[in-house]
């Protein structure tokens, strides 16, 4: 076997390309110098060290804000066209409904006639331990605030999850109610919570207590910005 | 599962998921990429809003041709950047058509400044770094303390205290990990 026929382990070449040849038998040594094949495997990985080098200058990539709604917005097709009946259906008994009845909201569509105009918008993030992630929405439809809210990866908990609106004061909310079993939820705010301070959307793991005030433990928040 | 990728059928279980339509993998793997999509659009487009365009039509392209996706440990990311690099292409198109319509004749030297080599060489810089992020402890700090922090193998090994032996190990195997998957990005033809 000659010895430009045995190729040292790539491992053993990558430890070349780290300035290493320690671990290299005399014969090793003399392969590598001679033979083009491991040069270029060398010169390759030399590269590739340099760009892992460059790679610690890279500051967090961050998915960006408000990208993935628009995302599932416009892959959601058949659902957007249930949520047409379901609110057809849920304005009906709205209706019927003395005020101050469950309203059911639409995320606005661009393709659909909506009545309904976006105000503002929350990334919610996780929150302490855990991982749940979200999304909110604040509209104006005739008179009224909706807000719509989305959330993921909600964890194992077995109460039910309430939705706050947090004053940036940091010391007041109010509870606009709570997420159904798959996460969503479309409440009916009055109009001038968010001019009052009232814009940090949380999302917090309730017990069945009784006790209306907030659990303490928040799975999610993210503050509403005007679009 | 020791190799210092994470845990084998990962990537592929997602991508299989993907394929089949599960909207929730689509959420997953955006979680998991849109910033190396968004990060790598803003690099070349230069603008917040273009990137995030970029990033959104990514994705949307993604999931409505998820049927070319061949599921394996590691296509999806490479997949994902090729669409990438189409629908950035198909920005500065738009955009030089733009300049043409105003005729603004100073601007045709930014036109040739879209692309440079300088530029090619971070984007595979931001590939790296979504790879090494996404390597399994402990090989993932000891890629970052060689290569992001310059220290030597034996000073990783005190640090960490584990045996050089190892250390190099995870070095070296860590490296050849990245030009792997380095050649598939540059290989996935769009």
């Amino acid at each position: 076997m000659s010895r430009l026929e045995s190729h040292p382990d790539e491992e053993l070449l990558a430890a070349v390309a780290l300035g290493d040849l320690d671990d290299l038998d005399a014969d090793q040594l003399e392969h590598v110098q001679v033979c083009p094949d491991c040069a270029a495997v060398i010169a390759e990985l030399r590269e590739v060290a340099t760009l892992a080098s460059a790679a610690g200058q890279v500051t967090a990539m961050a998915a960006p804000p408000g990208v993935w709604q628009r995302v599932e917005h416009e892959t959601s097709g058949h659902r957007a066209d249930r949520r047409r009946h379901l609110s057809w259906v849920a304005a009906a008994a709205a209706v019927l409904l003395a005020g101050g009845g469950f309203a059911a909201g639409r995320w606005s569509t661009s393709g659909e006639q909506s009545t309904s105009q976006v105000m503002a918008r929350a990334r919610l993030d996780p929150y302490g331990t855990h991982r749940t992630t979200g999304a909110a929405e604040m509209r104006r439809d005739a008179g009224r605030i909706l807000v719509d809210v989305r959330a993921s990866r909600l964890g194992s908990g077995t109460g039910p999850r309430e939705v706050w609106l947090i004053n940036t004061d940091g010391k007041r909310m109010v509870s606009l109610g709570f997420l159904r079993a798959d996460g969503r939820g479309e409440f009916e705010a009055p109009a001038e919570l968010y001019a009052k301070g009232y814009r940090i959307v949380d999302v917090s793991q309730e017990s069945y207590d009784g006790n209306p005030r907030h659990s303490g433990d928040s799975l999610a928040r993210g503050t509403l910005t005007r679009v | 599962m020791f190799d210092g990728v994470r845990v084998d059928g990962d990537v592929k279980a997602l991508s299989t998921r993907f394929r089949a339509g599960d909207h929730d993998a689509l959420e997953e793997c955006f979680h998991r990429w849109a910033g190396l999509v968004h990060a790598m659009a803003l690099r070349r487009l230069g603008e917040a809003h273009d990137a995030d365009d970029v990033c959104q039509q990514v994705f949307v392209s993604a999931w409505h041709g998820r049927h070319r996706l061949t599921p394996s440990e590691t296509a999806f990311p490479a997949w994902l950047l090729a669409i990438a690099r189409h629908r950035i292409a198909d920005r500065f198109q738009e955009r030089l058509r733009e300049r043409r319509r105003v005729l603004a004749v100073a601007e045709s030297g930014a036109a040739e400044a879209i692309s440079t080599g300088g530029e090619m060489m971070s984007a595979d810089a931001l590939v790296v770094r979504q790879f090494v992020d996404e390597l399994t402890e402990p090989r993932r700090t000891v890629v970052r303390l060689a290569f992001f922090h310059d220290l030597t193998h034996e000073q990783i090994a005190d640090r960490l205290r584990i045996p050089l032996g190892t250390v190099k190990s995870h070095s070296r195997r860590g490296l050849l990990q990245l030009r792997d998957r380095l050649k598939e990005v540059d290989d996935v033809t769009p």
